[in-house]
């Protein structure tokens, strides 16, 4: 601690030093530019204009004209206004109530005309909110995407990710599952690691929000959203800034999402209350075999396991004789999947209360939400409340405060690869002929739940029914902000918050229904297991503002500040098993000797200081320069080799980071030159060049660190890595060239960039020689390029008083390329699939064997002359009914040498289609969702015509390969599966293009003539996801089972996105 | 205008709309639809569309069989063409119990693919075994080979199989040898099955179950226990039935060796000595039989093709009828070899004292396993070997026993060992025999000529290693080996 406070105060000097050197630079510079402007500059000078309604041309009176702190004036009846203007490049600022605020360049000329559309028109005047406030979009010099939420009051049941979804180009948000509160996993312009973290950084009301999972869940398939903690109706604005974000230094790599939460906007006090109730629906069902079809096949495949006529017709299953005892529990027809998924309901309610009077403004909301998801027994109960409070405290000292908590409660079951708990999987291998209750001799079913059956298959309804699989999270994030004006030019701030999260997961897998797992030392009858989670985070930041205008010509603001974060990770678990009946579900009443206990603790500290100026001239061009230094407490204690100076430096052992940008931007359309093209609103051409970086490397793998170890009952320490002092992070060079048009009068707006972000230092598993004892070091030793585009268009395509259609449309491409690697390449298996990363290739392509159908006969077979090594080492043949596996190096041998590139999960574009229809109180909003070229490997319908055991299968297994002859592109059934017909290939890699309307919204406002009691009521219809156009063969082509680069597009049976509908009412008192 | 441009463009979109919504569909059925008209057809189905089949395809009807060929396991069927069942037996077509096991007899569980190399017997729905070879099934032909449906495949073949008895039903049914007929015959008893009886409680005393008194009863024949299992349709046997001539002369021939006590025990113990091995595992049609088969029994059984007069095929084998066997005493009688290494019982336990060796034998150049006990100190110390059913004959007596410890002299003298027999295991006054004692000279692996036994009855034996009358407690004076004991009959 000594040692950081000696840094931070070191920094903290640096930091002030290089800000006041900057200072002087801007005045120089800002001296020197005044003097040219000042020739053409006079007194007296004055502009006159007419401002209309865009929507039906008519004179706006009492709009409010100005140009800022120089001169104002107010339309007239006619709507024509005369101002006092500095010169004629000056820029008339425009506003006033219910309409959109506007810019209005005189462009050299002496009079203007201006149409002004309705407030919530999407305009690129919009103001934008940057990490140092707000700022118009079109003085930016970024590339942003700022979404007014506008309450969202239609997608209530949203997390913010899931929300975001579709809404500016260049997010690809890919929905991780249909579980409730499950949300997004975001990536911002492709990827820029291949090992850390690649979701943008999060920043809710000043404050990082920590949105990493915080260790494993014990929950399969479970990942803790953290961003579900914040209600989506609490938040106003949400911008994306996706270059220039050096500010953030080596958090900002993957840039930088801006969450602002609502205060109150006007002193009288607002009752919004909004109550919401809807139905989500079962997912289509996979076509499965019926039991005829199953025991067709079962007898096949139990045939070429080796088992003898007479073995197969001694199973229970294959009895048709009706005074069998046995009969009539082998003789059903369930449809499991009913069993598993059902219409289930979901409760919204949300009260905002804001208000308040000169001194302190305050907002207060309150929600509750009830979801249950599509699978049985499974639920989500969330419980939040949000306090943010404006508070004058004298003329010059403001304060405020984002203050919010939430809690969630959820039932859940394994999601994913969890072959005997996962019931959805179960659903679908589990044998049709089987009843899901204990069935008698007789037929009577009791009401008791089958057992394990016959095949070693778990009942999945004793999964739904009895097992227990709940997380209990809350969140405490709160904010505490200051700001003292020191002078008209020189503004204080600082603020500061903490964290509190907790996520609490029990489990408890029963021993009936449920086969049995196999433990290290013993064999688990049922298991249980608890564990909790915790993180800990303090933030603070000061910094100082200086904000000046000199000569109405040149526009000055410039800070310097100071952020610091201590962040602390907790996980701690305790996994039993055989606990003596099914009763008891805690961890303790487990046998002792199988008790596990363990944990981890993390902890970290980062400090950051920064200077930044914007500078604007006459409102045309635009200039912003930022730096900021890093230290952090995962950062190695020397610099690698060949570091130069600009880049990072070491002070007293520790490593330190430099990250720069600068930002240009010229609105072309405030041009003299521009003003006799009347089509043309606003052009501007903008281009960002910026370092940042990525400090998710891990809390200690620059350390040597030692880890426990079990040996014969001894307990010791051994070493757990190999330290790296010289590692740090990764280095993330971003440039951006980018565009933004608004024309036809402002009905057609367009906005466009090209990027390349450029990613040296990237964190590898680097191989190490086997007699070091470790399989790896962590070591700077890769790169990887991403360059892409995006691209938004916007229009009104009516516009009318009473009927508004707005059209929009996100669409973003990104390649991100390898460009170095400790070796050639790298190979990662999950769920079943394996994805390459090669040098100059795409990150994470499928790798597999091609095939090319199946050998209709031997002798087609014998033909080919290929062969597959079995285990136990000799040459088998192909026969007829194999897969015909291309065979590409030479050999005559089918093998992993085979294998070659067959698919790309990454879209080769995504976006989304917005719509939003209005007429008169009825409004009709769309989205459409899409996402093309990208590849998915059918992990569920490989393990579902795999053909290789006793699971069933789906119904197009009926088209197997039965006897010499048969053309068809299913192979023939075969126990194990000894010529690896169901191997990783481009038999499971599918097209997982899909469009899908994400959601359709009716709005209705009912209009409240005369009462006062009632201000407004709304009333709302929303579905979700109510269509999907797809080839994929699956129930959702949309899944994201890992947070990693290298588990994109790798389908391994999540619980599916469904549809639903909700219905609600909002009334404002 | 204007108006009319915006509704127009609602119009447009709304059309739009509902374009997308009916264009909304899934692949699967694209995935999972049958592309093979064959595979939407269950083998009944298959088997009535096919031209040459509807005579066969009736009789399916008949049996009901159609009912099982279209449930949901897997078959194969091997149906007889239309023109092959016009010389069928009306006596099977007409009579519905039969037809069934006719039908039956060519259909079989799982699918059965034609054209592979090594031929398979494969068990049919009537329960009997047939053989397919790449395109033939037993004597047929198959004409046309894998038909395929959704529950199995068929093939067509040139010529029906009957459902042919096994080696056990045609022996019931045969009249060609009566007197071996009527003994095997009278071997049959009633035994039990617990696998098939009810259990109706538990016995109080002893904890053991109590079983209904109807279900486990199970007809069954010595000669399938001890000798093979003829009536077991998954083997396949070779049996040979003696004319009443042969079968007498063979009787005859051994029945002095089974003298007992009473004329009937003579008669059955020779019976079953003559039948023992007459039957082999493994089917030897007449032109596949050697000279000689050995029974399980060890028995050299001499085959004279010249005295097979009929050969009968049966579903699990083959039965040939013989009327002459012609064994010979010394093959019908073989040595008895009695195994040092398996001893019945010590007179005193010594187990510290006695040693399972496996030693090498330079003169038959292999490995064998004896006993050795040394200092066992006890006067008159015996090893006992129970043998049971020695015949009523001569036996001159040998051993091999192994000295590779004392070379003899004072320091390592060799010791001396005796052979006796008895009634009744270590009781000295039930030795019959005691030959004289026999000094174990250094490192002699050859066989030791012993003398001559001679039993008046048929009986069971106790053999006896004996070590000096005497005990002594010096060195290894007192040591037993044995290597084994060689019995040959002298006849």
């Amino acid at each position: 601690m000594q040692i950081q406070n000696k840094i931070i105060g070191r920094v903290m000097l640096l930091g002030i030093t290089v800000l006041a050197g900057s200072m002087v630079c801007a005045q120089d510079s800002t001296s020197a530019t005044t003097q040219t402007i000042k020739g053409t500059a006079a007194k007296g000078l004055s502009a006159t204009g007419i401002i209309k309604d865009a929507a039906n041309g008519k004179p706006l009176a009492a709009v409010n004209v100005s140009v800022p702190g120089y001169s104002g004036a107010l339309t007239d009846d006619n709507g024509r206004f005369t101002i006092q203007v500095p010169h004629y490049q000056a820029t008339l600022f425009v506003s006033s109530e219910g309409f959109q605020s506007k810019e209005a360049p005189l462009k050299g000329g002496k009079s203007v005309s201006i149409s002004l559309y309705e407030e919530t028109f999407n305009s690129i005047y919009d103001v934008v909110q940057l990490p140092f406030g707000v700022k118009p979009r079109n003085q930016v010099v970024n590339a942003t995407a700022s979404i007014n939420t506008q309450g969202a009051w239609n997608r209530s049941a949203e997390t913010p990710d899931g929300y975001l979804q579709g809404k500016a180009a260049g997010v690809l948000s890919t929905m991780r599952s249909g579980t409730p509160n499950a949300g997004a996993y975001m990536v911002l312009r492709g990827y820029n690691s291949l090992y850390t973290n690649n979701q943008p950084l999060i920043v809710v009301d000043g404050m990082i929000y920590d949105i990493s999972d915080n260790g494993s869940s014990l929950i399969a398939g479970h990942y803790t959203n953290a961003l579900a903690n914040i209600d989506v109706k609490d938040i106003e604005n949400i911008t994306v800034i996706k270059d220039g974000v050096s500010t953030y230094g080596t958090k900002a790599a993957n840039g930088v999402v801006l969450i602002t939460t609502s205060h109150a906007k006007q002193l009288a006090t607002k009752i919004d209350f909004a109550a919401y109730s809807g139905m989500n629906f079962a997912p289509d069902k996979l076509p499965l075999m019926k039991s005829a079809d199953f025991r067709t096949y079962l007898s096949d495949v139990l045939k070429t396991r080796g088992w003898s006529d007479a073995l197969i017709q001694a199973q229970p299953y294959m009895n048709d004789d009706p005074s069998n005892p046995e009969y009539y529990r082998y003789h059903n027809n369930t449809d499991w999947q009913n069993e598993v998924f059902k219409n289930t309901s979901t409760t919204n309610y949300y009260l905002k209360v804001a208000g308040g009077d000169n001194i302190a403004k305050y907002a207060l909301s309150m929600g509750y939400m009830k979801n249950a998801g599509v699978t049985r027994n499974t639920d989500l109960k969330k419980y939040n409340v949000r306090f943010n409070a404006d508070l004058n405290l004298s003329r010059r000292l403001t304060a405020g405060t984002n203050l919010s908590y939430t809690y969630y409660e959820q039932n859940l079951k394994d999601q994913g690869y969890a072959p005997r708990t996962n019931p959805l999987y179960l659903a679908l291998i589990k044998a049709p002929f089987l009843g899901k209750r204990e069935i008698d001799n007789k037929g009577a079913v009791s009401p008791n739940l089958a057992d394990t059956d016959t095949l070693g298959v778990s009942n999945p309804a004793a999964i739904i029914e009895n097992m227990i699989d709940n997380s209990k999270v809350y969140r405490f994030f709160g904010s505490i902000n200051l700001k003292y004006k020191l002078t008209n030019t020189l503004t204080l701030a600082a603020l500061g918050g903490i964290t509190v999260d907790e996520a609490r997961e029990q489990v408890f897998i029963p021993h009936k229904g449920v086969s049995n797992d196999t433990l290290s030392n013993a064999v688990a009858d049922n298991k249980l297991g608890g564990q909790t989670k915790r993180i800990y985070a303090l933030y603070s930041e000061a910094y100082i503002d200086y904000a000046n205008t000199f000569n109405q010509t040149h526009r000055i603001n410039a800070r310097a500040g100071f952020r610091y974060q201590s962040n602390g990770t907790e996980q701690a678990f305790a996994l039993g098993a055989n606990s003596a009946t099914d009763d008891f579900i805690s961890v303790g009443t487990g046998v002792p000797s199988l008790r596990r206990v363990g944990g981890d603790i993390g902890k970290s500290s980062w400090i950051n200081a920064y200077i930044g100026a914007d500078y604007a001239l006459v409102d045309k061009y635009f200039l912003s320069v930022n730096m900021a230094v890093d230290g952090s407490s995962r950062f190695g204690t020397q610099l690698p080799r060949g570091t130069e100076f600009p880049a990072a430096f070491n002070m007293s052992g520790h490593n330190f980071a430099i990250m720069p940008s600068v930002g240009a931007s010229w609105l072309v359309s405030s041009e003299s030159f521009m003003s006799s093209l009347k089509l043309i609103d606003l052009l501007k051409l903008r281009g960002t060049y910026s370092r940042a970086g990525n400090d998710d490397i891990g809390n200690y793998t620059a350390q040597q660190t030692y880890v426990s170890q079990n040996l014969l009952g001894m307990q010791g320490l051994v070493r757990g890595n190999i330290a790296n002092p010289a590692l740090v992070w990764e280095t993330n060079y971003k440039v951006n060239l980018g565009m933004d048009l608004a024309m036809l009068n402002e009905r057609l707006n367009v906005s466009a960039d090209i990027f390349q972000n450029r990613t040296v230092d990237m964190l590898m598993l680097e191989a190490v020689p086997a007699p070091s004892g470790f399989t790896y070091a962590i070591t700077n030793s890769g790169a990887m390029k991403t360059t892409g585009l995006d691209l938004t268009l916007s229009g009104r395509i009516i516009n009318k008083r009473s009927l508004k259609w707005d059209v929009g449309v996100t669409i973003g491409t990104y390649k991100s390329i390898i460009k170095k690697l400790p070796g050639s390449s790298i190979q990662t298996s999950f769920g079943g699939a394996t994805v390459i990363s090669q040098v100059n290739a795409v990150t994470g392509i499928f790798y597999g064997l091609k095939t090319n159908g199946v050998y209709a006969t031997d002798a087609e077979a014998a033909a080919a002359r290929l062969y597959k090594k079995s285990g136990d080492g000799s040459i088998v043949p192909f026969r007829g009914g194999d897969v015909r596996f291309m065979n590409i190096n030479g050999d005559t041998l089918i093998d992993n040498d085979d294998r070659q590139p067959i698919g790309n999960p990454t879209p080769d574009y995504a976006g989304a289609v917005s719509s939003k229809l209005t007429w008169k109180s009825l409004s009709l909003e769309v989205l459409f969702t899409f996402s093309h070229g990208n590849k998915v490997y059918n992990g569920v319908r490989a393990a579902l015509e795999a053909q290789s055991g006793a699971s069933n299968q789906l119904a197009s297994v009926v088209n197997r390969w039965r006897a010499p002859g048969q053309v068809t592109n299913t192979p023939k059934a075969s126990w194990g599966d000894p010529m690896g017909n169901s191997s990783f290939s481009d038999r499971w890699i599918e097209d997982g293009s899909f469009a899908r309307m994400k959601m359709i919204s009716v709005e209705y406002n009912l209009p409240m003539k005369g009462a006062k009691a009632i201000k407004y009521v709304s009333f709302y219809v929303t579905g979700n996801n109510l269509l999907t156009f797809t080839k994929y063969l699956g129930y959702d082509p949309e899944m994201y089972a890992q947070e990693s680069v290298l588990a994109r597009g790798i389908d391994v049976g999540m619980e599916p996105q469904h549809k639903s509908v909700i219905a609600g009412v909002r009334f404002g008192l | 205008m204007i108006l009319s441009r915006s509704k127009l463009i609602c119009c447009i979109a709304l059309m739009a709309g509902v374009t997308i919504f009916t264009a909304c569909h899934k692949d699967w059925a694209e995935h999972n639809d049958t592309t093979d008209d064959a595979l939407k057809n269950n083998l009944y189905q298959a088997i009535s569309k096919t031209a040459t089949l509807g005579k066969f395809s009736d009789m399916l009807v008949k049996t009901g069989y159609d009912k099982i060929l279209s449930s949901s396991k897997t078959y194969t069927v091997w149906a007889p063409s239309d023109q092959a069942l016009q010389s069928l037996d009306p006596a099977i077509s007409s009579d519905t119990a039969k037809l069934k096991q006719f039908v039956g007899n060519h259909i079989a569980n799982q699918s059965y693919l034609a054209g592979a190399s090594a031929s398979q017997r494969i068990q049919m729905l009537n329960g009997k075994y047939n053989i397919m070879a790449a395109n033939k099934f037993d004597s047929a032909s198959i004409t046309i080979v894998n038909q395929y449906a959704n529950n199995g495949v068929f093939h067509v073949i040139d010529k029906f199989i009957p459902r042919y008895d096994n080696c056990w039903e045609l022996i019931k049914n045969t009249s060609a040898a009566p007197l071996m007929k009527s003994y095997l015959l009278s071997l049959n008893y009633t035994g039990f099955d617990s696998t098939k009886a009810t259990q109706i409680g538990v016995n109080p005393t002893n904890g053991q179950p109590l079983w209904d008194s109807t279900n486990g009863k199970i007809a069954s024949n010595v000669f399938w226990n001890k000798v093979q299992n003829i009536n077991d349709e998954s083997n396949q046997y070779t049996v040979f039935l003696l004319t009443d001539n042969a079968y007498t002369t063979e009787f005859n021939k051994i029945t002095p060796w089974f003298k007992t006590s009473t004329t009937d025990s003579t008669t059955n113990l020779s019976s079953f000595h003559l039948v023992k091995d007459l039957a082999f595992k493994g089917l030897y049609n007449v032109a596949d039989l050697p000279d000689t088969l050995v029974s399980q029994y060890g028995v050299k059984t001499p085959i004279k093709k010249s005295a097979i007069i009929a050969s009968y095929k049966t579903s699990n084998g083959v039965v040939h009828i013989m009327n002459q066997a012609d064994f010979t005493k010394e093959n019908k009688f073989p040595p008895i070899y009695i195994q040092g290494e398996l001893p019945s019982r010590f007179m005193v336990s010594r187990p510290a004292n006695t040693f399972y060796r496996v030693r090498y034998n330079p003169l038959t150049g292999q490995n064998f396993n004896d006993i050795m006990m040394t200092n066992y100190g006890v006067a008159d110390y015996s090893i006992a070997y129970f043998r049971s059913g020695i015949n009523s004959m001569r036996y001159n007596a040998y051993w091999v026993a192994l000295n590779d410890i004392q070379a003899g002299g004072t320091s390592a003298p060799l010791w001396q060992q005796r052979l006796a027999c008895g009634f009744i295991r270590n009781d000295t006054s039930f030795r019959t025999t005691t030959f004289p004692a026999v000094s174990i000279g250094y490192n002699v692996y050859s066989e030791i000529s012993l003398g001559q036994f001679t039993f008046p009855n048929y009986a069971d034996q106790y053999f006896f290693v004996l070590g000096p009358t005497t005990s002594s407690t010096s060195g290894n004076a007192n040591a037993i080996t044995l290597d084994y004991i060689k019995l040959v009959p002298a006849f």
